[in-house]
């Protein structure tokens, strides 16, 4: 790991509706690198929210408390709005699940690329269609011109996604939050949209911090994996040691997975210890 | 005896250049009280195979028998005493407004069948629910209740077949394990035979004992679900489904 792009103490995330709190994240600590990160855990566990409370995108009534919380020399608590709007999309970027929902259905898809670029560079149009191109190529279309003049619903599920990447790639981020960006996609898809993350993650000097619930993705693909189970992180282990995962939150998610090699009569489904929410 | 017979079925929608051919000569014979598993990627036809035996579609060809009936166009009512489909998406399939009773009460009215406060209780705790569960809102249910909710409203007409779209796929992995449990139990107990629609492999190995690979609307190939672990799969598509569904070795991006 070179230098830490991304540190993170004692997150805590609040959420205040109707007189009640809940609290979704709980001390959540880690520091990211030139690395792919994973944040893993039921729906609920609050990984997203992790990655949402890194960009601000949380409503006001959530109260985002954190010993630290900086984006290579800013403080991301003190930061102030206009300071967050130079980063979000430009130095750190949000890759969502279903690009069906992400993309504007009544922009050409180029367009949209384009519009990220201009949104953080003063650059005539044409310059920008340029790099929109280029970019489009970057992640494999194979007709960047045909590609860029179609609408959201032209294209299939794996190119709306690759397009989404380009669209947050495009702006030269040091750090991408994907949340779920496959869990949309048929497996045959998948390969393809994270081969194209990860070439992307080799050729520029960038953090990756993936959600995702699939443990078996993960660990094919990631370098590092955080087990989140109500708000906390139970566990942090390198991929490749998935296998001897110590905290039995962990090895029950293993468990629980139908296997295409070994296979069982019953599945072992989890049993949660109430112990794991304070430990 | 074959549960469902499936033979030469196809499907098109829109007419003239619009003309759209999306199921070519299918072939299937689920035997009774078999799981069956069907795989392929979105828009394969996978789950218009299901919608064509639920009676959801009137405009095939071919021939389609369930238990030994034809499906005919106009389909009776006690077509649905022996075919019933669970779907994918527990938090759409549930009617928002329908306590979880009225919901499991409805079909039993629609096929006039009495004593069916006495049957709701029955099949809740077949599920794995109970009583408590009988006057809530499907939105005061997390996924999996619900899952079993929407099975427990398939079964509560003790049909013979179950037509199951992608049941575990909008499920973390804890709830998909506590469903498919569920589902290999039920089909123990009450002999039933699954067709089910899944694009996860893994999941079909674990319940099915063969499965049909489909693609653009064909089936490519058929055949027993322990053959994907030995790579005893011959034809390629389905040989890179179960290479992807491993995820180690890496699949060239097509350039």
């Amino acid at each position: 790991m070179t230098e830490i792009k991304l540190a993170v103490q004692d997150l805590c995330v609040e959420f205040r509706n109707a007189g009640k709190t809940s609290l979704a994240v709980r001390d959540v600590s880690f520091t990211l690198g030139r690395e792919k990160l994973a944040i893993v855990g039921e729906s609920g566990s609050g990984k997203s929210t992790v990655g949402r409370s890194l960009l601000r995108l949380h409503p006001p009534t959530a109260r985002v408390t954190a010993k630290t919380l900086r984006f290579a020399d800013i403080d991301l608590l003190a930061a102030s709005e206009k300071q967050i709007q130079a980063i979000r999309g430009a130095r750190m970027s949000m890759i969502m699940q279903d690009p069906k929902y992400s993309l504007n259905p009544v922009v050409r898809v180029g367009e949209q690329i384009a519009e990220a670029y201009l949104a953080h560079h003063k650059v005539p149009h044409r310059e920008a269609r340029e790099r929109a191109l280029d970019m489009l190529a970057k992640v494999h279309i194979r007709d960047p011109l045909r590609v860029y003049d179609l609408y959201p619903h032209e294209v299939s599920g794996g190119m709306g996604q690759r397009i989404m990447i380009a669209m947050m790639v495009i702006t030269d981020p040091q750090v991408i939050i994907a949340d779920e960006p496959t869990s949309a996609l048929d497996v045959s898809v998948r390969r393809q949209v994270l081969n194209v993350l990860e070439e992307l993650v080799s050729e520029r000097d960038l953090g990756l911090i993936f959600i995702s619930h699939d443990l078996n993705l993960v660990r094919s693909f990631c370098d590092r994996v955080l087990v989140m189970y109500a708000g906390r992180v139970v566990e942090s282990i390198a991929a490749a040691d998935l296998d001897h995962a110590t905290h039995p939150y962990t090895q029950g998610l293993l468990a629980a997975l139908p296997s295409l090699d070994h296979p069982r009569a019953t599945l072992p489904v989890l049993q949660r210890d109430p112990l794991w929410l304070n430990a | 005896m074959s549960m469902i017979e499936i033979a030469g079925l196809n499907l098109s929608f829109g007419t003239g250049a619009a003309l759209n051919a999306v199921l070519h000569d299918v072939d299937l014979s689920v035997g009774e009280g078999e799981a069956f598993g069907l795989v392929g990627e979105s828009g394969s036809g996978k789950t218009t195979v299901l919608r064509c035996l639920a009676g959801q579609y009137q405009h095939w060809s071919g021939q389609l028998r369930v238990a030994g009936q034809a499906v005919t166009r106009n389909l009776p009512l006690n077509h649905y005493r022996t075919v019933q489909m669970v779907f994918q998406d527990p938090y759409a399939s549930l009617h928002p407004r329908y306590t979880i009773d009225a919901a499991l009460q409805e079909p039993l009215r629609i096929h006039g069948i009495d004593g069916r406060g006495q049957k709701v209780s029955e099949i809740l705790r077949k599920v794995g629910l109970n009583d408590s569960f009988r006057f809530r809102y499907p939105h005061q249910l997390s996924g999996g209740q619900r899952q079993r909710v929407a099975i427990a409203r398939a079964l509560i007409l003790r049909p013979r077949v179950l037509l199951l779209d992608e049941p575990t796929s909008a499920l973390d992995v804890s709830v998909q394990a506590e469903i498919l449990n569920l589902l290999a139990d039920l089909r123990r107990q009450e002999g039933l035979t699954y067709l089910m629609v899944t694009h996860d492999l893994a999941v079909v190995a674990h319940l099915c004992d063969r499965l049909a690979v489909m693609q653009q609307g064909r089936v490519v190939e058929t055949l027993d679900s322990h053959l994907l672990a030995s790579d005893g799969a011959t034809h390629a598509y389905t040989r890179l489904l179960v290479q992807a569904s491993r995820d180690i070795q890496r699949i060239p991006i097509a350039v």
